[in-house]
């Protein structure tokens, strides 16, 4: 910022801070949906789907400036301790998959919507498959049906985690926000 | 070195950025596996820092389960009323057949008391901890457990075991100042000594992460029948006995299959207790010193 901030008029302040904002806010809304991982839903199978995954997936592919690895690793640092699973499992891995489907984007510019859900199956299957195997090699053991439950449920939920992120998207890197 | 900046131009800078991308990178897959690693060296101080970050959530958890929980007793309440014909059929034969259990019951816990006293029993007293209200569960993740709003502040510690009216719900596995996360009965890493009260045999139990137990080392030679209660035995001193633990269901597979007795789909209120054994405090050094012994030759 090369002026002073009290001769900003109130429009340049708005949009100063707004370009900040822009950077976090996908990083808020997937933690805040992270919290509905803890809801007490009191299901025997675990049908909540992986919403931070989700998150990290749709903003990596479609925005992935705004996901930097770092950012996915917090997310998944939280996840990790919110949900009890071993400490910087989902966050190494969210990281891993940000920095993997942040090149991919040329894969994905222009594509239609269910190019990109089925592009998210093996995404998805294999982020599964890896909790599983390093939950087992940490010694918290878990089944592998639970794993597919939770498996079919996060592809079910990738419909209306797209529609929530690209509303936020929208919002987000609307060029009249910041004037 | 090539990537080394000239000055001021924006395309050494790009450079610079892309560096520091580079370095971030390495170290962040440093952090992760450190990480990791900490999960199997350290589990006690990862535990704590768990237990502070339960605290961050738990106050806004316990506001926004309340939808949850309306909802959970408006369900309640409609399948109460639909079924309340056939409940009260169901309740009037159980209520006939428990008085008669009841009169055998209240002469045998007479002499049961009688020759205790008798043989100078010795039995701890079950302690309570206290009523905690749970406003979380990990319906999203492969850990089965229950989030409960005390923590230390509270005389909450790890290892204390919860229970609800109808019976055990598991043991505190992490704690927070305010919060602390409960490992449910239903989690494959549950593990509970228990005993079927039919034939009095020894068991272990065990979550299989579907909502249903596991009954294992069951004695061949006294299976277990369907309707069974399970109750904890009291065996390791964590559990007090007689708590009930699960109603057997389905004994046609290798390990027999029980319901929880807890209602683990509507838990509102649960209960702490203190473990029914404390752990013995370490040997009082004698205050007489020990003769100290020659030096070898």
């Amino acid at each position: 910022m090369s002026e002073p901030w009290n001769q900003l008029s109130s429009e340049e302040k708005f949009a100063f801070v707004g370009r900040f904002w822009r950077y976090l806010a996908p990083t808020f809304f997937i933690s805040l949906s992270l919290g509905l991982m803890l809801l007490p839903v009191w299901i025997p199978v675990p049908i909540m789907p992986q919403l931070g995954l989700l998150g990290v997936l749709y903003w990596s592919t479609y925005s992935f400036n705004l996901m930097p690895p770092g950012a996915a690793f917090a997310i998944g640092l939280l996840q990790d301790l919110w949900l009890g699973q071993p400490l910087g499992l989902n966050a190494s891995l969210l990281a891993l998959f940000a920095w993997v489907l942040g090149g991919q984007f040329n894969v994905y510019a222009s594509r239609p919507f269910h190019f990109g859900w089925l592009f998210a199956v093996p995404f998805v299957t294999l982020y599964e498959l890896f909790t599983w195997g390093l939950s087992h090699l940490l010694g918290q053991t878990c089944d592998l049906h639970q794993m597919l439950w939770q498996l079919v449920s996060t592809l079910l939920a990738y419909p209306f985690a797209v529609w929530f992120h690209a509303k936020i998207q929208r919002v987000v890197t609307d060029p009249l926000i910041y004037l | 070195m090539a990537l080394l900046p000239t000055s001021g131009s924006k395309r050494s800078r790009d450079r610079w950025w892309w560096l520091a991308g580079r370095f971030g990178l390495v170290a962040l897959a440093f952090l992760g596996i450190g990480l990791l690693i900490l999960n199997k060296t350290m589990p006690a101080s990862i535990g704590r820092v768990r237990g502070h970050a339960l605290d961050t959530v738990a106050p806004a958890l316990d506001w926004l389960s309340a939808p949850v929980r309306g909802l959970s007793a408006i369900m309640d309440w409609g399948n109460s009323y639909l079924n309340a014909r056939s409940k009260a059929q169901r309740l009037s034969a159980e209520v006939a057949r428990l008085h008669l259990l009841n009169e055998t019951n209240q002469s045998l816990n007479r002499e049961n008391i009688r020759l205790k006293a008798l043989l100078h029993v010795a039995e701890p007293a079950v302690q309570i901890v206290g009523t905690v209200r749970v406003v979380g569960a990990t319906s999203g993740s492969m850990l089965q457990s229950a989030l409960i709003t005390a923590g230390y502040k509270n005389n909450i510690v790890q290892g204390q075991p919860v229970r609800d009216s109808d019976g055990l719900i598991g043991q505190v596995i992490e704690v927070g100042a305010i919060s602390a996360r409960v490992l449910l009965v239903t989690d494959t890493n549950s593990r509970v000594p228990v005993r079927i009260v039919r034939t009095g045999m020894p068991a272990m139990i065990s979550g299989s992460n579907n909502g249903l137990l596991k009954l294992l080392y069951v004695d061949p030679d006294v299976p277990a029948v369907e309707g069974d209660l399970v109750v904890t035995s009291g065996q390791g001193g964590l559990f007090p006995p007689n708590v009930p633990v699960a109603v057997v269901t389905n004994v046609k597979t290798q390990e027999p299959v029980a319901r929880p007795a807890a209602r683990l789909s509507g838990l509102d209120y649960a209960l702490v207790l203190k473990p029914y054994v404390e752990a013995l405090p370490p040997p009082v050094p004698t205050s007489v010193p020990l003769p100290k012994l020659a030096p070898a030759p």
